[in-house]
């Protein structure tokens, strides 16, 4: 019986090839993207759940309770760790470490190898599994940095040297090189965690750094904590903090902590976006969701198109009838015919996912350490798809196999009324989805596009950023000779450079007027700052390289011992040095020209037009330009408009000659602020490949929806062309129905999309607003893929010889 | 073996209602061979439905086989119907996703027969039909008389008690049309009971007996000579 029932089903499928193509398209599109977003989903669930410890350990967090609302983020003081490990029985191991961008100075290229470097203290070993294959780098040596590389890196860097026990050195951006002696050798660290790396290396910590101090002042290091098995993380997080609050009496302790499960690290830190490796639980339900109404859209489609051919069926069910078949006998029949037809567009969908895994992974800028290929994931999945082939198949059998037999005999049709309002529902569904992901679609498309070309205040274009670094006594010559390079406009020495955030300092403030104090950014800048990102001088100048004053270096001055009144004498010049102000600044804290202000810490000497140094995710916030002639900071490079195309090679060669040890670290700053919106870029990426697949299943499903409908009234049309209607005549009156579903589909969707949108845009400062327009394009576009869907039949059946649907009777 | 009594069979719609049989009385013996003639209309082909079993009477009563079936449920309606009936339609009425062989052992395999005894009985049954070098071919391969025999090799391969046709040869030519009228009158001489439904008169004197209906009731029984 199930032989002769798959027997059949396949002489069917050969014999309507263009239903069975669009079905099984249909099913194994929404089957691979069902597979590919769930191999990412399980993918990002995976991180950090590989160790062994993964249970016991946590991440410190600190919370910072002198700022209101301030969030919270994942450094704590160095000593805390060593504290807690020392007081709290609890407390097993702690362990400081972070990943942190190095370049080690091996193989032939000048510039030395980029690696990302665990950097962390020798309890590692408690934490985390390595396999260590050559050597013992469990057992520190003295003296060094330990440094651990993994087989593949041995591979890469190394292959047919033994580098253990010999030492390497770093490259440094800042300071002199680091050594590091390769104590051993391990096997691959996993993709999957958060703290993913090329190599470990292990430092030791000073002593000092282990004590903590009651006043509340010292450095902040990302540290892990090693509970004893059985420690309720929340008793023992109040218990911290109470014992805090007496360790700092009688100050009230300006930081509480928390501890963040280290399986939560990669997910749930939206709080700490400096974090290199991290995913989003947004992301994730984004994800699951879309692959839900993909499936759902699938098997809606199914469950249309097998319905529509409920009429060419007829026969056959009623002949089976008339011989004895039983109605369980004909519903096992049509089902497995689901059932196969999941299953051949499964093995399809299986290829696609192997075509688009590294796609995926190039979207989400890593591998995928799952695969779906492993036994245990198909086995899986083969329930799963069997159960949803069931399920989806179970109304089509049941609707096919209730033709009563006598019906054939009459050549009678089964009324459609309830299947056709059925089928209208699962169609209207499919098309607010549809037109649901579409005004999405636009709505990101149309605010990147308003941001790209929002005016930022200063030139983006033919502007490169050399990488922060202290260039030393010769940086002034340095920038003198790169001035003298053909194609070069000018150049800047400068704390801060386009696309790295606000600034790296900054200052609170109380406004006049306001109770909440405000942040005001302050960023050092030579003389030529204003020039190079070509910000406008409204009014007063900018700074000169003549005038001392000018011309103060901020960090030597820092540097400096200083006591009693000459520390004071410093922090007077500090505080009275010239700075140049923004309008907005100007306007907000009321700074004339010329006129010393606290607000601004110095003596605004002019003030420039306003530009954006945040991404536009951020409002306008208020900004000081110090006059500084500091040797430590970016260099930013303003090329001319048309500079010789080796003006990149020409900046290198003069960097080599003066810095033969720095690499050449660029980065064009166009390209930086790009990056700011990576997200939204990745997201409007994300959202067009899926509205296309979207709209084309719902597509197939409305092909199908009018390939029933026509069938149905077949007779109708016949006559209505006997007694004179023309093909555009019944064209038109066969799509009016379908574009009004259209229609209803957009009434439902425009308010949910909006809605949803509007929630969107709130994580811009400078956002477009919702016109209808967008709403009433999204109609359009889909209005206009559904009237091309249908007409295709439409046409057909009103260019059809009358004469043949009539005869038929 | 059929003994139909003031039969009755109404088609409703939402305002007219259409008597199909008016009170009809017939009774069709074991081992004889029927034809039911009539003008379009006359119910001839709703009678043949309900002592198929494919269709349920407004009132009367339906002796088969001495057991009251007018009121049986679907279900046991067609257990007796798969046992004791066979069928042969004017348009044949051939699976076309299925082989000649296929289609034949199709009832077989709803009555529950076990695979080997299957073979030899659709084999047997192709054999006597003359249709056995066609067993591998679909039905749009072959001839419309071919079909034919293909259906009625469908309908006997039960051994049903009771073969019901309606117009078997209204898509035959004459030639064919003869064929498959011998086919039924031999199948008849070996003792099977025959109810067919015909606008030929060429067709009905292949029967012992011609019922004429009109309006949905009898109105004239010819015994043939």
């Amino acid at each position: 019986m199930f032989i002769s029932n798959l027997l059949i089903t396949l002489r069917s499928l050969r014999k309507n090839k263009v239903y069975s193509l669009i079905n099984i398209v249909g099913l194994s599109a929404g089957l691979a993207a069902c597979l590919l977003v769930a191999a990412i989903v399980i993918d990002e669930l995976s991180y950090d759940k590989q160790w062994t410890k993964a249970d016991r350990i946590y991440r410190t967090i600190s919370v910072n309770n002198r700022v209101k609302g301030s969030d919270r983020f994942p450094l704590t003081f160095t000593g805390l760790g060593p504290s807690l490990k020392k007081d709290f029985p609890e407390v097993e191991d702690y362990c400081r470490m972070s990943v942190i961008g190095d370049r080690l100075k091996i193989g032939a290229n000048s510039d030395g190898v980029a690696v990302k470097n665990l950097m962390a203290e020798a309890s590692v070993w408690n934490f985390l599994d390595f396999k260590v294959t050559e050597g013992n780098p469990k057992k520190y040596i003295e003296g060094y940095a330990n440094l651990i590389i993994t087989e593949k890196f041995k591979q890469e860097h190394f292959k047919g040297q033994d580098p253990v026990g010999k030492i390497y050195y770093t490259i440094p951006e800042w300071g002199s090189p680091q050594q590091y002696l390769v104590t051993g050798v391990v096997k691959e660290l996993p993709l999957n965690t958060h703290l993913r790396a090329d190599v470990i290396s292990i430092t030791k910590y000073r002593p000092t750094d282990d004590e903590l101090a009651k006043e509340e002042y010292g450095t902040f290091s990302t540290q892990y904590l090693l509970l004893k098995p059985g420690t309720d993380v929340n008793k023992f997080t109040a218990k911290v903090n109470n014992w805090y609050t007496k360790f700092t009496a009688p100050n009230k302790p300006g930081y509480s902590y928390l501890f963040q499960p280290f399986k939560d690290v990669y997910l749930k830190s939206d709080f700490s976006e400096a974090q290199p490796v991290h995913g989003s639980m947004r992301n994730i339900y984004i994800f699951s969701a879309v692959a839900v109404l993909l499936l759902v859209i699938a098997c809606f489609n199914f469950m249309t198109l097998t319905t529509s051919r409920v009429f060419s069926r007829m026969q056959e069910t009623g002949v089976r009838k008339v011989l004895g078949a039983s109605k369980r006998q004909l519903i096992i029949r049509y089902i497995t015919e689901s059932v196969l037809f999941f299953c051949l567009a499964f093995v399809l969908a299986g290829l696609l996912y192997k075509v688009f895994v590294p796609y995926i992974e190039t979207y989400m800028g890593h591998q995928l350490v799952f695969s779906a290929y492993n036994a245990s994931f198909i086995v899986a999945a083969i329930i799963a798809v069997l159960a949803v082939s069931i399920l989806t198949g179970i109304y089509p059998a049941w609707y096919l196999s209730q033709p009563q037999p006598i019906t054939i005999l009459r050549n009678q049709l089964p009324s459609g009324s309830q299947l056709n309002w059925l089928k209208k529902t699962l169609v209207v569904g499919q098309f607010v989805i549809s037109i649901g992901i579409i005004i999405a679609t636009l709505v990101v498309h149309y605010q990147l596009n308003y941001i790209s070309k929002i005016d930022l205040g200063f030139d983006k274009n033919n502007l490169v950023k050399l990488e922060y670094s202290s260039w030393g006594n010769s940086g002034e010559r340095f920038k003198q000779q790169l001035k003298q390079l053909p194609g070069i406009e000018s150049v800047s020495i400068t704390s801060w450079s386009p696309g790295i955030g606000a600034v790296n300092m900054s200052t609170e403030i109380p406004v006049p007027g306001q109770t909440a104090k405000i942040v005001v950014n302050h960023m050092r800048g030579d003389a030529d700052l204003p020039a190079v990102l070509k910000v406008k001088l409204k009014s007063g100048r900018v700074f000169s390289p003549d005038l001392r004053t000018d011309n103060i270096n901020g960090d030597s001055l820092n540097q400096l011992q200083l006591d009693g009144v000459k520390g004071k004498i410093r922090d007077s010049v500090l505080n009275s040095r010239p700075v140049i102000v923004t309008e907005y600044t100007a306007k907000l804290l009321n700074v004339k020209l010329n006129e010393k202000a606290k607000s601004v810490e110095g003596i605004p000497v002019g003030i420039i037009s306003d530009f954006h140094n945040e991404s536009l995710h951020f409002g306008m916030k208020p900004c000081v330009i110090d006059a500084d002639k500091s040797n430590n900071g970016y260099i930013l490079i303003r090329l001319k408009p048309n500079h010789p195309a080796n003006s990149l090679t020409a900046i290198n060669t003069l960097l080599k000659s003066i810095y033969p040890d720095k690499p050449f670290l660029y980065e064009w700053v166009g390209d930086v602020i790009d990056a700011q919106y990576k997200n939204e870029a990745k997201l409007k990426q994300l959202f067009f490949c899926f509205s296309m697949l979207i709209v084309f299943l719902s597509c197939l499903g409305l092909f199908g929806l009018i390939t029933f409908n026509i069938q149905q009234r077949v007779k109708e049309i016949g006559i209505r062309k006997v007694l004179g209607a023309s093909v555009a005549g019944i064209a038109t009156m066969l799509s009016t129905d379908f574009v009004k579903l259209v229609i209803l589909a957009l009434a439902i969707a425009a308010p949910l999309a909006g809605y949803l949108m509007t929630q969107w845009l709130q994580d811009f400062a400078y956002r477009i607003t919702l016109n209808w327009w967008i709403f009433g394009l999204a109609g359009l576009i889909a209005i206009l893929i559904a009237v091309i869907t249908i007409s295709f039949q439409a046409i057909k059946a009103a260019l059809a010889n009358p004469v043949k649907s009539l005869r038929s009777e | 073996m059929i003994k139909i009594t003031d039969l009755e069979k109404f088609y409703r719609t939402e305002e007219v209602e259409t008597i199909a049989l008016n009170k009809l009385s017939i009774e069709v013996k074991t081992g004889e061979f029927v034809a039911i003639m009539g003008p379009s209309g006359c119910g001839k082909s709703t009678l043949l439905n309900i002592i198929g079993l494919l269709d349920d009477p407004d009132g009367g009563s339906y002796i088969f086989n001495d057991t009251e079936v007018a009121h049986f449920n679907e279900r046991k309606r067609a257990d007796l119907r798969k046992h004791n009936i066979g069928f042969v339609f004017q348009s044949f009425n051939l699976i076309d996703e299925l082989t000649v062989f296929e289609n034949v052992e199709l009832p077989l395999i709803y009555t529950g027969v076990a695979a080997a005894d299957r073979v030899k009985r659709v084999e047997e049954v192709l054999d006597k039909m003359q249709i056995m070098h066609r067993r591998n071919h679909y039905p749009q391969q072959l001839s419309g008389g071919q079909q034919q025999r293909v259906a009625i090799a469908r309908a006997v391969v039960n051994k049903p008690k009771l073969i019901l046709a309606d117009e078997p040869t209204g898509n035959l030519d004459s030639s064919n049309g003869n064929e498959v009228m011998e086919l039924l009158t031999d199948l008849n001489e070996q003792g099977t009971t025959i109810v067919m439904v015909t606008h030929s008169e060429h067709d009905a004197r292949y029967s012992h007996r011609i019922i004429r209906l009109l309006d949905g009731h009898t109105v004239m029984e010819n015994i043939m000579i």
